[in-house]
């Protein structure tokens, strides 16, 4: 089993890879978001899917990942910057980009296990976990919105307009070589390396023991608690990770439009994510790409068609998907695979 | 090793366990008998930490374990098995043995890394415990009602409980599965200390020396099976009194 998927996952992997040969710019930019929004969609799904709490505050990590990004990346590329002006060595944005996104990872991972801390040890769980999470991230997009005049280092944070103008990802070997990944090409494969190495990081920790008892506070949280697991401390660990991998998906998105304002992370998104995973099926990690890919590239090609109409379809489209087929588009394709295999028995 | 003092449990001033002084010797299988509302789920229930006592103590080998969490009494070695059966539905029969063989290495996991063999071996010795050998890969929830109520056990010995609660381990069950689960709890008792809610008289009189008879939550006697049957008081609980 562990076989077939490696081969799968490498084959998919592969032809994510040669994409972009064969794509226009316009299309591997859609492409780097759909992954990017796709990692926002596994966030959930760790939490959602293997842990059975359904959290709407992904979108607040989203958010704060983006804003972490740009603050730090523009603050500390300045001072690079000028560092390099005196030797003439003038670069877009000088030196890499790494502490921003090490801080744009861990600040969201380090809020979410303050806040999975006060919110799991007191128990509070199925839709008031949903309600308290929308309110927060309500709450830290109005905070966003009321800071137009305050600035953190040298970057405003903007208010309503938010942070423009934030440097793309820049690898390399800081202060002596650095590339910036202007080329979308460039920068979608950066995307696609973050996305595999998720999604196997995922992989692993769904399928390790510490998975198995997710998936068994999920199943039966009373039985597993009466065993003897803290299942205070499972929840608080996974909602850590689903907080980083979400941060992870805000500063990607943040420096994929140079761009993060309140309204990048509004409720509709972490709604959508929702239905992302839905969509692609619960549970199933590669689900949460399926769902993200799909419904987002239907709505750029139903929105280009159908001006008008495009929501109404894609509304229908959701409601027969979820009425249909409950376990989403993964159980739809488990389900084919099944019947493949077991015919021939029959026979 | 297990005693109550005083335990009492208030539902909106209703007393659900009222008063009741409770005490269990090491190495004892007790049934505890009462008729519906006489609050022996309610005592299970405090026991393991589920629910808080309004009042009183639980004292298990020395130490107070009123006001702890339901996991750290289960660490305790104190495991409880439900009433109705409560397995993990989607994962079949082996996983459902994993979880709970999996406690002892709780720090490796927390760590991410995987299991040493010997998690699999405990597992085959627990089927051949509960005879589901065959349907180690069968999901749980496709069990018939009696072998769920065995894999419950099952999981519950895993934990190699120092106490063991079992909250009515027959019902729903047939005749024959009902001997087999009692030939399953006394080849556990010899190892370990089991309190056993049940109702039918017939396995207990299979298995059980000492009997608790509960009612209106608190205890109303104790005594070997003959000294019960024979007891005025508990005929008319049960039969309601003679006019």
């Amino acid at each position: 089993m562990k076989k077939i998927f490696r081969n799968k996952f490498l084959i998919l992997v592969l032809i994510f890879v040669a994409l972009p040969l064969v794509l226009s710019t316009y299309y591997v930019n859609m492409l780097s978001l759909f992954l990017i929004m796709g990692i926002l969609a596994l966030s959930l799904d760790l939490i959602w899917g293997y842990t059975g709490i359904l959290s709407f505050g992904q979108g607040a990590f989203f958010g704060l990942g983006g804003y972490v990004y740009a603050i730090t990346a523009m603050n500390l590329l300045c001072e690079v910057q000028i560092r390099h002006l005196s030797h003439y060595n003038v670069v877009n944005h000088g030196g890499t980009t790494y502490i921003s996104i090490l801080l744009a990872i861990i600040f969201p991972a380090v809020i979410a296990m303050i806040l999975g801390y006060f919110l799991f040890y007191a128990k509070v769980s199925g839709v008031y976990f949903c309600i308290i999470t929308l309110s927060l991230t309500l709450i830290f997009q109005q905070i966003i919105m009321e800071l137009v005049e305050y600035q953190i280092g040298n970057i405003p944070i903007g208010g309503f307009n938010g942070i423009t103008y934030v440097p793309r990802i820049s690898i390399g070997i800081p202060f002596w070589f650095y590339y910036s990944l202007e080329d979308p090409m460039h920068f979608y494969y950066f995307v696609l390396f973050c996305t595999t190495a998720s999604l196997v990081i995922c992989y692993a920790i769904c399928n390790s023991p510490f998975g198995s008892i997710l998936t068994a506070i999920r199943d039966n949280e009373i039985r597993t608690e009466s065993f003897g697991y803290d299942v205070r401390k499972y929840k608080v660990m996974v909602f850590t990770i689903s907080g980083a991998l979400a941060g992870l998906s805000g500063l990607l998105y943040c420096s994929w439009g140079s761009f993060i304002s309140p309204a990048s992370f509004d409720f509709f998104l972490s709604a959508e994510t929702v239905i992302w995973v839905l969509i692609g099926g619960k549970g199933t990690l590669i689900g949460a790409f399926v769902g993200s890919f799909l419904t987002q590239f239907l709505e750029n090609l139903l929105s280009d068609v159908l001006v008008y109409y495009w929501l109404l379809i894609m509304g229908g489209i959701f409601i027969l998907i979820v009425l249909l087929f409950p376990k989403g588009i993964m159980g739809i394709i488990y389900r084919l695979r099944l019947s493949i295999i077991r015919s021939p028995k029959k026979q | 090793m297990l005693e109550t003092k005083n335990l009492t449990k208030e539902f909106d001033g209703f007393r659900a366990v009222d008063n009741l002084n409770f005490s269990l010797q090491k190495g004892e299988l007790r049934c505890i008998i009462g008729p519906n509302g006489a609050g022996k789920t309610t005592l299970f229930n405090m026991i393991s930490g589920f629910l808080k006592p309004t009042y009183g103590e639980i004292i298990y080998n020395n130490e107070k374990i009123t006001r702890l969490m339901p996991h750290q009494i289960a660490q305790k070695g104190i495991i409880r098995k439900f009433q109705v059966p409560n397995v993990y539905n989607f994962f079949t029969v082996n996983d459902n043995l994993k979880i709970p063989c999996q406690i002892k290495s709780e720090g490796r996991i927390l760590l991410f890394t995987h299991l040493s063999v010997e998690v699999g071996k405990r597992i085959e010795e627990i089927l051949e415990i509960i005879e589901l050998k065959e349907k180690g890969k069968e999901i749980a929830g496709e069990l018939s009602h009696g072998e769920m109520q065995w894999l419950e056990i099952g999981m519950t010995l895993a934990m190699e409980p120092s106490l063991l609660l079992l909250d009515e381990p027959t019902a729903g069950m047939t005749r024959d599965e009902t001997k087999k689960t009692g030939e399953i709890i006394k080849n556990i008792s010899r190892s370990t200390t089991i309190i056993i809610i049940e109702h039918d008289i017939q396995f207990i009189r299979e298995i059980s020396r000492e009997i608790t008879v509960m009612h209106n939550g608190s205890i109303l006697t104790e005594g070997t099976l003959e000294q019960i049957e024979n007891d005025e008081r508990v005929r008319n609980i049960y039969l309601g009194k003679e006019k």
